[in-house]
């Protein structure tokens, strides 16, 4: 797989504490979700983001690969 | 390896656990838990926070003493499948329903043996317990190793009805468990079994001391949506709050993610000094109270980390003693994020503390792990280089790679101990060249090494070299050397350094064994067996005997070394090794022992299981003897273009050790023998021209071809510097065999007198150690033996054995290679004789005084004994254990 960005939603918005756990990606917040972008290297980060996901007890909404405008 | 094993089954069986550890029953659960029991399989598999650990502990706390418990917390990450099936055991001999004859009592797991040995000796030894046991492993999605997951599927499919597996998981792990679910035997536990309904978050609620009115609870509920954790942590801060109203409706109108908002509520709300030692002590996977004491810099760790247990359910005790605690996951991460936010310039030295906590108790892997993590390199080389030897015999190999592998680059070029780990690390894999490079960097800087440590980093490199040196030769150029390093580590008498000690002994033993010391072999390899059976090692144990055993052997003393290589094996068996690479040579030592005596049935058994270790372990010097040892059994039974292809394919691997071996000198004329046989009189006569006429081996092959062309007078001239010693032979076998020859010529010659004098010398030599294998080699032997006047030899009964041989009948096996789980009662095997003969089961009944359907009622028994299905097989099978005399053989 080539790096490709993805965007990733989880319900609910994320705070401070748990922003730092997601170092490198843009986190943006709507009124009930949390938004998470960033550019992963290889299929190995993208599954790591999506443990950390896991980890903190969120739930995942959609994981989707962006346009490549950015 | 005293990594943390934590017991939380002991824990648990004092039955007060449900109440004062804040564990909640949840009867609406326990009531799918209970009946599980008679299926093979709980599977509680829920997201982090469900409550899967808690369920499961309070589940087992409610029916303490119903049943036998073994608890299993497998380790972040789990990649050493060693490690995962050496906790599996202690917790199944924990649970105390082990009996000490049982194989689970003896097992060390290795990842250098098959794995099914292992999984085959655990499924037997679970089957045959008794009892029912149920046997949690926690946290089973950290279990990343495929050969782990491969064997626990097996184990699982093929479980005992007494046996109870409870997997709790954060994801469905890959373990076939659908076939399970189709043949119902799996209960399975999921996230909406495990939410908490409305009136369980009440309970949960009043049980934390929180005094909220029904509505609150049910908007509580309803924002966690029954999740565990999150109304633990609402119950955590409502206790302490002092408008508790107030906080849930905050809480309820929040769209913050629930773990965000609570934990940060719970931190918040945490005494100074709590949220101080919380944050302090969440490097660690285990607190205790001296250990946060140390990270704090205060003293009410114990008191404290008490209160939390106590309180609630983020905070576990793990222990029976209930001073070492675990934190839940989540916590755990959040506390690591605000860690880093907080106080990032202290998480170094939180770590360096942390490892020299472990350090000094013992605990090598968590030492290093933190030493890493503070990037204190230093501490890190030195506790890897006190303990790697330690690890390695622990069976813990891919936990010592993992370790290595988080050094930094360029590491190796300046630390000798570290390259010597790391050549080390090569060598098992197979990496010469690699690892070459980094024991000339380890030599390089040797001298750099802080006095210290010096005897202990020259004892290791001495170690790497020797063991390379077996693999590829060259061992006459590091042995000197090897064994003042070795001699100079074992004086200092380092602490904990009793395993390099042992592993050095061994290598050196056998490096001089290699290079015909025996004697100074001899004396490393007592020392290093008494070093390794008072540390408990059966890698050293297996290694010695089996050198031993070699030894003897070559020194001829061939029942002492028969009896060291069965040893080496049943120790091997014990420990369940017996695939294991270092136990490829005792295999082949054994069966060139008993090849040279004759019982080349039983040698080639042992051969063929000797084989197959070699080829995927290939160790040049033993496949060397392997080769040479199936070249003796096919020249024994005349199958000479066998014979040829081993001694051919023996004399290239010698090629490839660039070093002295035993049997170096002999492959090619052996070859030659293979070729005589096939009756290749030129190829052997034009060899001949350039053959050094001092040496028995080619002496003797001389007078082979000088017999086969009808020339005795030469082959006469050829064997008679052999009798006088002005030809060496470096094994008596070659003097019986020029004895032999010799009475053939005399034979040939018409001088029948000659030929007996001859025969009684070879049969002189032969009987006191009962050697035949050379014997069965020589063309034209049998009539002379045949012939050997029976009332005049002093050896009547060895020539008896080798004319019987010679006639195609071996003897009756010493020993089996093999045993059986259940051994066979006494009428079984009486039945079991009568199994060869034709007569029915009636008529065995009228031999034996047994009724028809007590006949049969046996051999349904000793077939399920002897895993058969006819009577053929049962036979056959009787005869390969060396329960029924081998079958006669007429050639």
């Amino acid at each position: 797989m080539k790096p490709t960005t993805y965007e990733i939603t989880v319900r609910g918005r994320i705070g401070p504490a748990l922003v730092d756990a997601f170092e490198g990606m843009t986190v943006s917040v709507t009124p009930t979700k949390t938004l998470l972008r960033g550019h992963m290297v290889d299929q190995a980060t993208l599954h790591g983001v999506l443990e950390l996901i896991e980890s903190f007890g969120l739930e995942l909404l959609d994981v989707r690969r962006a346009e490549l405008t950015t | 390896m005293s990594t943390t094993r934590s017991a939380p089954a002991e824990l648990l069986e004092r039955g007060d656990g449900a109440r004062s550890s804040g564990l909640l029953a949840r009867e609406r659960l326990f009531a799918m838990l209970d009946p599980g029991v008679d299926r093979q399989v709980t599977l509680v598999s829920a997201p982090p926070g469900s409550g899967k650990t808690t369920l499961v502990r309070s589940w087992l706390a409610a029916r303490a003493g119903s049943t036998a418990v073994g608890w299993v917390d497998v380790r972040r990450d789990e990649s050493d499948p060693s490690h995962f099936w050496g906790q599996v055991l202690d917790a199944v001999r924990s649970s105390g329903v082990v009996s000490a004859d049982s194989a689970l009592a003896t097992l060390v797991p290795t990842t250098l043996a098959e794995p099914a040995e292992l999984l085959g000796h655990l499924a037997t030894g679970l089957h045959r317990i008794e009892e029912p046991l149920v046997l949690v492993l926690d946290d089973i999605h950290q279990l990343r190793s495929s050969e782990a997951l491969d064997g626990l599927e097996s184990l699982l499919a093929d479980a005992p009805p007494t046996l109870h597996v409870v997997l709790t998981s954060r994801r469905d792990p890959r373990l076939g468990l659908h076939r399970l679910r189709l043949s119902g035997r799996l209960t399975e536990i999921r996230a909406a079994n495990l939410e908490f309904t409305a009136a369980e978050a009440g309970e949960l609620l009043e049980e934390a001391g929180v005094r909220v009115d029904d509505a609150d609870i049910a908007r509580l509920h309803q924002r966690t949506e029954g999740w565990a954790t999150g109304l633990r942590l609402a119950a955590l801060s409502l206790a302490r709050h002092p408008f508790p109203g107030q906080f849930v409706a905050e809480f309820a109108g929040s769209e913050r993610t629930v773990a965000d908002y609570l934990l940060g509520e719970v931190l918040a709300s945490q005494p100074p000094e709590v949220r101080d030692l919380l944050l302090r002590t969440c490097i660690l996977d285990r607190v205790n109270g001296e250990l946060a004491d140390l990270l704090t810099g205060r003293s009410d760790g114990h008191r404290l980390l008490h209160e939390l247990a106590e309180a609630n359910a983020l905070v576990v005790a793990v222990d029976v003693g209930r001073t070492s605690f675990r934190y839940h996951q989540l916590l755990l991460d959040l506390l690591r994020l605000d860690l880093r936010r907080e106080l990032p310039e202290e998480i170094e030295d939180l770590h360096r503390r942390a490892a020299r906590w472990y350090a000094d108790h013992g605990e090598a892997v968590d030492a290093i792990r933190h030493a890493r993590l503070a990037g204190d390199w230093d501490l890190a080389c030195e506790l890897l280089g006190r303990h790697w030897v330690q690890l390695l015999l622990d069976g813990e190999e891919a936990t010592l790679s993992h370790l290595l592998d988080g050094l930094p680059e360029g590491l190796a070029a300046a630390d000798s101990e570290v390259a010597t780990m790391l050549a080390a690390d090569h060598l098992r894999h197979g990496r010469w060249v690699e690892a070459d490079a980094l024991i000339d960097s380890a030599r390089r800087t040797i001298g750099a090494v802080p006095d210290a440590r010096r005897s202990r980093a020259e004892a290791a490199l001495a170690t790497v070299q020797l063991f390379r040196a077996r693999q590829v030769g060259g061992v006459e150029d590091v042995l000197d050397e090897a064994d003042g390093a070795v001699e100079g580590y074992l004086g200092t008498a380092e602490q904990g350094g009793a395993d390099l000690g042992a592993l050095a002994v061994l290598n050196l033993g056998i490096a001089k064994a290699w290079t015909f010391r025996f004697e100074a072999a001899e004396r490393d390899l007592q020392r290093g067996l008494a070093l390794g059976r008072s540390i408990g090692r059966p890698y050293v144990e297996i290694g010695c005997l089996t050198a031993l055993g070699n030894v003897a052997t070559l020194t001829e003393r061939i029942e002492l070394g028969e009896k060291r290589l069965r040893d080496a094996i049943a120790v091997a068996e014990r420990v369940g090794w017996t695939t294991h690479p270092l136990v490829g040579a005792a295999y082949m030592g054994l069966a060139s022992t008993l090849l040279d005596r004759g019982m080349l049935a039983e040698g080639e058994q042992w051969l063929d299981r000797a084989d197959p270790i070699l080829t995927r372990a290939p160790e040049p010097p033993a496949s060397v003897g392997l080769r040479h040892a199936q070249g003796m059994l096919a020249m024994g039974r005349g199958r000479f273009d066998d014979a040829l292809a081993a001694f051919e394919d023996g004399e290239r691997l010698v090629d490839v050790l660039h070093a002295p071996h035993v049997f170096a000198a002999v492959e090619r004329p052996w070859q030659l023998r293979a070729r005589l046989g096939l009756g290749d009189i030129d190829a052997v006569r034009e060899a001949l021209s350039g053959a050094p006429s001092t040496a028995a081996e080619w002496c003797n092959l001389s007078a082979r071809l000088h017999l086969l062309a009808g020339e005795p007078e030469e082959a006469l001239a050829a064997v008679a510097p052999v009798h006088t010693g002005e030809a060496a032979a470096i094994h008596v076998n070659f003097n019986i065999e020029a004895w032999l020859l010799d009475a053939l010529a005399h034979r040939a010659l018409g001088d029948r007198a000659a030929a007996e004098r001859s025969t009684e010398n070879a049969l002189a030599l032969a009987e006191p150690d009962g050697r035949c294998g050379m014997i069965l080699t020589i063309p034209g032997v049998q009539e002379l033996l045949r012939e050997h006047p029976v009332h005049r030899t002093a050896h009547a009964s060895h020539l008896q054995l080798l004319c019987d041989l010679l006639a195609g009948v071996e003897p009756e096996a010493t020993g089996a290679p093999t045993t059986l789980e259940e051994p066979l009662k006494e009428r079984e095997l009486a039945v079991l004789r009568f199994l060869s003969t034709n007569l029915t089961a009636a008529e065995i009944g009228s031999e034996l005084f047994l009724s028809v359907h007590t006949v049969k009622t046996h051999m349904r028994k000793l077939y399920a004994k002897l895993d058969v299905h006819t009577r053929a097989e049962a036979v056959q099978q009787g005869r390969a254990l060396g329960l029924l005399a081998p079958a006669r053989r007429i050639s």
